[in-house]
């Protein structure tokens, strides 16, 4: 489970993210949708502690991110949007590495199953560094399925996959959330999010434009399904953003309006 | 129906390469910590006025033996210029595989409506900054000193400070030279460990002339007055004429004697021609090379599992530390830019032992003064290993720290962990010095447990400092390891680590100067047991655990801070 209660950051001046708020329940895959610089990964390096939040609390599994880090981290893998991992160790010796720091039982027998899941056994005991950038996205995937996590938490998944493997790795997420268990992804391709996520939080440079299940945010904006897959998610977001730029451009003018009248 | 072309806009100058560098370096000063820049400009100010004294008072004092003895002051300027220029080269080579070949920018560059050659020429320039700034900023000074000294002409300035770049820029186009017809030979996954076997084989070439010059006979001279005379005669002709660094040497000298001196011209002519041939090379191979770069990464595939071995099994049982101390080894030991550093450790502490030995002193008393106070150098080399190896071992983790950060490891382990990891090479590396030279200088018994004493407590702290500042300071975007300490952290972790040495040293000063001085009174480990002595070792105890633990805890904290 994963509950974000009035998640706050700010770089100077600029706020980033604005008062978010949302929880993710045990079974669900949820999803942060958003153009660039919406915050998404903002939200996301805090779930991870990798940011820490100017005000809020951010929770994974009942504990604080920030308070009990370690317990909070060990609930969790994360699937970073750009895979650094040790050029000079082996997949085979990284994994063991991440099984050695979750204390993962019978880590050797579950790395083999993993890289032969991403038909990666062949490069198992070749260097990281000469790894194309979608087998190292595929080998920090498995890094962060290895200790079988009761929370994982996903930043733009598909970024270099192939086609075959961005399929696994839907399904993936998935089986993963059949099985009792929390995913959080992030994305900016609509038909990702229509395809894969229960419910989803819509951002826009910091903010909520909205929060439901795909029927809900149809019922808020007025759209209906469309007739190509992954269509009507992107109405409904891109009726989010008129909806907001209109109410920005409602705001201002009637500050014009009582600017003139003072 | 007829289309009119649209009339084409008038031509606008390109846009200057340096001036966008330029922007950017201001941009990262202007966001930079300001602390860090405070004491870095007060570090180099103190330096500058350090080197402008040392020369003038040099100077002075040669200036009393007349020509011979500032002929002395000419010759090991040309020494030092062929030192630093031959560390120029070294780093040169690695410096120019990181910019021409491996610079985040080339690829957006090189897509640009700009000359292939504007952009290696900006890439060969970015390798001189990196290479040679900092042996331009430490010569500067001395050679405005040396001028000012001989009230040279003021066109001698701008003439010493063109030779000086000069001297340096032209083993910075070699280097460059060099990293392009690496990348063309060499397969592009061993061009990293092909340039460090150089640069190895440098650097021996290095430590074997600096012993070449066998700077103990010198001492040994001196110390009898008939034969100063003669040595300075031998010592004050020019050493190795066809060499560029000393046509430099002699263009600084006859400049600041208000000569404009003729080896200038081909040091100008060398230089110019290395750059550009560097320039227009790396324009010209660098599809070659990068194509090599994909053409060599066909790995040599074997499906069968490899498991972990004995150390590796041995190592985690102690936990994630353990397994981090584990990891750290082996990334270590398979990348050249790391296992480089044990190499120059050795080096270091065997050209240091050597020189201790080889330094004569017949005075028992004068022996065991002096064998105290080489602690403190003990230190400094002690300083120079954990530089390479402990202050960047929180920065190794580079970009994929992002691993740790979210695992469940605490940032107290992570530190720990590269503390106990670097530990027995420091602990080694400084109870061999302590030892084996107070051995070879035949000190007494006190004076050769202190040395056991100081060198642990040094061990200990150095270390702990140098991870400790490391990790609250991290550069993860470094390229190598020896970069990373030539930074404010790094600079301020030299300083007090020199401060820590001679501390130590003022803790046990009563006790080693009554079991030098008197022998009589403190035979044996007598002066140990005075009220002075336990009090200094009570001192001492505390200093190496204080020293320690909050250098560590300093350390994990702001690791814990850092976003």
């Amino acid at each position: 489970m994963i509950e974000v209660q009035g998640y706050t950051k700010r770089y100077g001046r600029h706020e980033a993210v604005s008062n978010l708020s949302f929880t993710v329940q045990p079974g669900a895959v949820f999803g942060l949708l958003g153009s660039n610089g919406a915050g998404k990964t903002t939200t996301i390096r805090a779930l991870v502690g990798l940011t820490r939040p100017t005000s809020g609390t951010v929770r994974v599994a009942g504990f604080d991110v920030w308070r009990d880090p370690v317990k909070a981290k060990a609930a969790f893998g994360y699937i970073p949007d750009r895979p650094y991992l040790y050029g000079k160790l082996t997949a085979r010796e990284l994994l063991r590495f991440v099984g050695q720091l979750y204390q993962v039982p019978n880590a050797d027998t579950e790395i083999d199953r993993w890289l032969e899941f991403f038909r990666l056994t062949d490069f198992g005991n070749e260097l990281i560094e000469t790894y194309s950038h979608g087998m190292r996205q595929k080998v920090a995937i498995v890094a962060a399925l290895l200790p079988d996590p009761p929370v994982l938490i996903v930043d733009e998944p598909m970024v270099g996959l192939d086609p075959h493997a961005a399929r696994q790795v839907r399904d993936l997420f998935r089986s993963h959330a059949d099985r009792g268990r929390t995913v959080l992804l992030t994305t900016h391709s609509l038909p990702v999010a229509e395809a894969v996520c229960d419910r989803l939080v819509v951002l826009d440079r910091g903010k909520v434009l909205g929060e439901g299940s795909m029927d809900d945010l149809r019922a808020r904006t007025g759209t209906e399904a469309g007739g190509v897959h992954g269509d009507s998610l992107e109405r409904i977001f891109f009726r989010l953003l008129e909806d907001e730029l209109e109410e920005q451009r409602r705001v201002r003018e009637e500050a014009g309006v009582a600017g003139v009248g003072a | 129906m007829t289309v009119t072309p649209a009339p084409r806009p008038a031509r606008t100058a390109q846009p200057s390469l340096s001036g966008l560098k330029l922007r950017a370096l201001a941009h990262t000063i202007r966001k930079a910590p300001k602390w860090g820049y405070a004491l870095v400009g007060t570090l180099a100010l103190l330096l500058v006025i350090g080197e402008v004294i040392g020369t003038w008072k040099a100077l002075t004092f040669l200036g009393r033996f007349g020509d011979i003895g500032l002929n002395v002051f000419a010759r090991v300027l040309e020494i030092g210029l062929i030192t630093l220029s031959s560390g120029v080269t070294f780093s040169a080579t690695t410096a120019a595989i990181s910019t021409l070949y491996l610079s985040d920018d080339l690829n957006f560059l090189l897509t640009q409506p700009i000359q292939t050659t504007r952009v290696f020429a900006l890439k060969v320039t970015e390798t001189f900054l990196n290479a040679a700034l900092v042996p331009v900023f430490l010569t500067v000074p001395l050679l405005l000193t040396v001028a000012a000294y001989f009230q040279a002409p003021v066109w001698a300035y701008p003439v010493m400070i063109l030779a000086t770049l000069l001297v340096f820029a032209a083993p910075v186009g070699l280097g460059a030279l060099l990293a392009v017809l690496l990348m063309r030979v060499a397969p592009v996954g061993r061009v990293r460990e092909v340039s460090t076997g150089l640069g190895v084989v440098i650097s021996a070439a290095l430590v074997y002339a600096i012993r070449a010059l066998r700077p103990e006979v010198l001492v040994q001279k001196l110390q009898d007055p008939t034969k100063v005379e003669a040595l300075l005669r031998d010592f004050a002709g020019p050493s190795s004429p066809l060499l560029p660094p000393s046509w430099a040497a002699q263009g600084i000298w006859q400049a600041a004697h208000g000569h404009l001196a003729a080896p200038l011209l081909p040091l100008l002519l060398l230089t110019v021609t290395l750059l550009l041939g560097a320039t227009l090379l790396a324009a010209k191979a660098y599809q070659d090379g990068w194509a090599r770069a994909l053409d060599s990464s066909t790995p040599k595939l074997d499906p069968r599992p490899r498991r972990a071995g004995l150390t590796e099994r041995l190592l985690t049982r102690l936990g994630p530390g353990g397994a981090l101390a584990s990891k750290d080894l082996r990334v270590t030991l398979r990348d050249p830019t790391q296992w480089s550093q044990l190499l120059v450790v050795v080096a270091l502490a065997g050209v240091y032992l050597v020189s201790v030995k080889a330094v004569p002193i017949p005075v028992p008393q004068f022996r065991g003064i002096l064998g105290y106070i080489q602690l403190a150098f003990q230190g400094f080399i002690i300083a120079g290993i954990a530089v390479r190896l402990a202050f960047p071992a929180v920065s190794t983790e580079a970009r994929g720290y992002w691993l740790l950060r979210t695992a469940p490891i605490q940032p107290r382990q992570i530190v720990l962990s590269k503390f106990l990891g670097v530990l027995p090479v420091t602990l080694t590396v400084g109870l061999v010095m302590g030892l084996a030279s107070a051995a070879a200088m035949n000190l007494g018994p006190t004076l050769y447990l202190l040395s056991a004493l100081v060198s642990v407590s040094n061990a200990l702290v150095i270390t702990a400092l140098g991870v400790g500042l490391g990790a609250a300071a991290p550069k993860f975007d470094a390229d190598n390891p020896a970069e990373i300490g030539v930074s404010p952290g790094g600079l301020a972790f030299m300083g007090l680590s020199l401060a820590y040495s001679v501390l130590c040293l003022l803790l046990l000063a009563r006790p080693a100067a009554g079991s030098v001085l008197r022998p009589d009174l403190f035979p044996g480990y007598a002066a140990l047991g005075t009220t002075e002595g336990i009090l200094g070792l009570i001192g001492l105890l505390l200093a190496t655990v204080l020293g320690t633990w909050l250098s560590l805890r300093s350390g994990w904290q702001r690791l814990d801070q850092l976003e």
